[in-house]
């Protein structure tokens, strides 16, 4: 193995430790060296003075936010930096057996032989780089000619890879891309970036589009994978707290250089970079007292406007003048670390930064408000008042029926899919409730159905104490255009529902239009006017003509809830609407929201499958949290409350995949349950719908289906037999796999 | 369970989708061309996108013959529902309703793929 390194950095240094390899890194697979991305004739940085060694057989997990070069660090590792950006430096790789390679001067067909052989990745946008016209099958097949490998062995590894990540090998391999769930697409790709058998895999952001609970799942079977195929693996995410439960060591990029890198337990517990502190500080979690969740103030500059000194100078609590003009060096804390920052005052940091959670935190319970009895919602003050409600759903149901060919018709009745199946459910006059579950669970179709965009199969809706469709048929007496300006919605992705062509005076003025169609044009850009600025876009003139792909993502989010708040609404469902903005911005944008909730008088519906942000969500706006599971709600409380204790074991099983900063219960350890795969909603179980998959289920469970039961000692209700010490289920045998009490899934 | 999947089959020029009995009429091959709009579909890839092994591309872009694709891929039962909702009457621009609400799903799912994808 070759040791020379190139010790030459463009990063002001104090000393000559920034180029220095890693100490601990013995092994290594990868040596970068001074990697430098360039644009605009070399005046444009996109990655700066990046030296790093990566070790074999690691999983280094690399945290950072939207536009701070990550994506670049990953694209350089197969030296694929889109034209026309430059890559220096070095990059050096050493294959188990051979000859180290120089990755930058390998020749094209070096190259293309290199990537996925040696280093594989599944990147940003892969879920768009399918061939639409030929089967996921036809994808492998092409993947392992065009390396020159033996195709039926390959296929037989293919297999083996899709059956480790939940799939039914066939089923996928026959079909074509848009035959797939965006899930099951991504879970293709993994088995395709495998399928040459790689010494690395880079994963930019490869579980985005899972659900938490598939998350952790793949995050402990990559696991598997490294140790069964030898693996190194390089996580790239913006998920702080997802990537630490999987990483070995951890890396923080700010502003297209590495902030700082260490042990996964040193950057999470003792971390060093005032960034690294203030972003764990902001991120959404379960272990954290709600009071001390903060969010870092600004955002990270472009790379045309990168800071003098200290990039993050400008954000940072410590700044100095030392750090207004020197840009620290990337230095070891300490001779024998491998922990390395980039701080003139990470000492200071350390002290001056407190983390919220962990030993030195203050105590959840003590600094959060008691944990909440009955009484503490919106909604317990509501029905002691008595207060008609704002939205009522009365045995609610969604059955989508899925077409047959026609001896099927004779057969039998239609296959039904049972998405929303007898809900019921009141919100009320500034309420708020987030509706928590995995993906396929009926939120969004409950969700949908609330607010009147969903006609109901079964049951009544009421705005008002107005069924909602009677008035649709003309048959109430409320006119729907009330109804329709009252219930409004934001969606996951602000960018597909702004209009690309439209300006956001325009985008913004049709509400407008709609509510006051008799106030002037002054008037109206006036009032638009005061809301940007309200939504925190200011200058609110510079954003008014301009179009949607000239704001960032959060920026996007906040025009479509200024576009909401103009139609004046009662309720506002938010579909998943914090999911694309960046982790330091989300506590910002929930604050936000939760500001202009209480100055609008509007009620929020918010659809997740983060408990941690819901916890967020509910908490700060006395709401409830109604936890959904194929079709049905299983429990609904306070967020305190079903965090702390959980009475339906599916609550559970989404704390346990809700990934924390506990280092203690860090450790990726098998999900309490017995079945990852959610049974099809066209068929699903009888009795309790969980029977199939929960840790604790018995013979009861398959015959009767339990009732939401007020919970005994706490807010909120559940549906679970062990909620009634007099059901026959302590009394009868537990299921395959099943225990007597949760704690003993874990301990098997 | 097995799902439903609705194969295509052209009879004289004129476009089905199957699935064991079921048997929708989509219209002729010519119109679902015409309501594309060209018999050629170009998805560009970006630099990135490209270096996929499975991906032949020249300079990075792929034409999709339409006219082949709409008689190969096959679709999934919650599309087909949907089609089956719009009538086999002229609409405005003299093609058959379902024939062009047709043409706008293969350009969907052609369109979710490329650098200018719509995923």
């Amino acid at each position: 193995m070759s040791t020379d390194t190139n010790t030459d950095s463009t990063r002001p240094t104090a000393t000559d430790e920034t180029t220095e390899p890693d100490t601990v890194v013995d092994d290594p697979v990868l040596e970068i060296r001074d990697a430098n991305v360039t644009y605009s004739d070399g005046d444009t940085y996109v990655l700066e003075d990046v030296t790093v060694d990566i070790d074999r057989h690691e999983v280094l997990g690399i945290v950072g936010e939207s536009g701070s070069g990550k994506s670049m660090f990953a694209s350089a590792l197969m030296d694929a930096v889109p034209d026309p950006g430059l890559l220096t430096g070095g990059i050096r790789y050493h294959p188990p057996d051979g000859e180290t390679v120089d990755v930058l001067e390998l020749s094209d067909e070096e190259l293309r032989k290199f990537r996925w052989e040696q280093i594989s990745m599944v990147f940003q946008g892969a879920m768009s780089s399918f061939n639409p016209t030929m089967e996921i099958g036809t994808h492998f097949t092409e993947t392992l000619k065009s390396h020159d490998k033996h195709v039926s062995e390959g296929m037989e590894f293919a297999r083996e890879l899709l059956e480790n990540l939940y799939l039914e090998p066939e089923r996928v391999l026959n079909s074509y891309p848009h035959e797939l769930s965006g899930g099951m697409q991504q879970r293709a790709l993994i088995a395709l970036s495998m399928v040459l058998d790689p010494e690395v895999l880079v994963m930019d952001e490869p579980t985005a589009a899972l659900d938490l609970l598939m998350q952790r799942s793949i995050l402990g079977l990559l696991e598997e994978l490294r140790d069964e195929y030898d693996l190194t693996i390089i996580f790239i995410t913006h998920d702080l707290p997802l990537v630490a439960s999987l990483a070995d060591r951890m890396a923080i990029i700010y502003a297209f250089q590495f902030a700082e890198i260490g042990e996964r337990d040193a950057i999470i517990g003792d971390s060093a970079h005032p960034y690294t502190r203030a972003l764990l500080n902001a991120t959404p979690n379960l272990d954290a007292p709600l009071e001390e969740m903060q969010p870092i103030e600004g955002e990270g500059p472009a790379p045309v406007n990168v800071p003098s000194g200290c990039r993050y100078h400008p954000r940072c609590p410590l700044a100095t003048e030392e750090c207004r003009t020197v840009d620290p060096p990337f230095a070891p804390i300490d001779e024998a670390s491998d922990h390395r920052t980039a701080c003139h005052h990470w000492e200071e940091a350390r002290e001056e930064i407190p983390l919220n959670f962990g030993e030195d935190a203050p105590d959840a319970a003590s600094v959060d408000s008691p944990r909440p009895a009955a009484g503490s919602t919106v909604e317990d003050r509501a029905v002691a008042a008595g207060d008609q409600a704002l939205l009522s759903l009365d045995d609610i149901e969604v059955h989508f029926e899925e077409q047959q060919g026609l001896l099927d018709r004779f057969r039998g009745d239609p296959d039904v899919v049972q998405a929303v199946d007898g809900i019921d459910l009141d919100i009320h006059e500034q309420d708020l409730v987030c509706l928590l579950g995995e993906s396929g669970c009926g939120k969004t179709t409950l969700g949908k159905t609330m607010i009147g965009l969903q006609r109901p199969t079964g049951g009544t809706i009421e705005y008002r104490g107005h069924d909602i469709w009677e008035a649709k048929d003309g048959n109430a007496d409320i006119p729907y255009d009330e109804v329709r300006q009252a219930l409004q919605i934001i969606h996951q992705d602000p960018g597909s529902s702004l209009n690309p062509n439209r300006r956001i005076v325009d985008i913004l003025s049709e509400p407008l239009h709609h509510t006051h169609p008799n106030i002037g044009r002054a008037e109206r850009r006036s009032r638009m006017h005061s809301l940007l600025e309200r939504v925190g876009m200011t200058p609110a003139g510079d954003f008014l003509d301009r179009y949607p792909h000239q704001l960032s993502g959060g920026e996007k989010q906040r025009v479509a809830l200024a576009r909401a708040l103009l139609m004046n609404p009662d309720a506002i469902l938010a579909d998943e609407a914090i999911s694309a903005v960046d982790v330091s911005l989300r506590i910002e944008i929930m604050d936000l929201m939760l500001e202009l909730q209480s100055e609008f008088h509007t009620s929020f519906l918010f659809i997740s499958h983060d408990l941690s942000n819901a916890r967020y969500f509910a908490e700060h706006g006395d709401g409830r949290i109604a936890v959904m599971y194929l079709g049905e709600i299983v429990e609904i409380g306070s967020a305190e409350r079903l965090i702390h204790d959980p009475r339906h074991p599916y609550t559970e099983v989404l704390r346990w995949a809700t990934p924390n900063l506990d280092l203690d219960a860090m450790e990726a350890d098998d999900p309490p349950i017995r079945d990852i795969d959610v049974p099809d909603p066209v068929d699903p179980p009888s009795g309790c719908r969980f029977h199939t998959r929960c840790p604790v289920a018995r013979e009861a469970c398959t015959r009767d289906d339990p009732e939401l039961l007020d919970v005994d000692g706490g807010d909120g209700k559940a549906a679970c037999f062990r909620e009634d010490p007099d059901h026959e289920y302590w009394e009868s045998e537990p299921l395959e796999g099943a225990v007597e009490h949760p704690e003993e899934f874990a301990e098997r | 369970m097995t799902r439903t999947r609705y194969e295509p089959e052209c009879d004289d020029g004129t476009l089905f989708l199957v699935a064991g009995d079921d048997r929708v009429e989509i219209g002729a091959v010519d119109d679902v061309v015409d309501a594309v709009g060209n018999e050629t579909f170009s998805i560009e890839y970006d630099e990135k996108q490209r270096t996929q092994p499975w991906l032949e591309t020249d300079e990075g872009v792929l034409d999709v013959d339409v006219r082949e694709t709409v008689t190969t891929l096959a679709h999934t039962p919650e599309t087909v529902a949907d089609l089956r909702e719009y009538g086999m009457e002229t609409d405005a621009y003299g093609l058959p309703t379902r024939t062009v609400e047709f043409a706008n799903v293969v350009v969907d799912i052609l369109s979710r793929q490329g650098s200018e994808s719509e995923q």
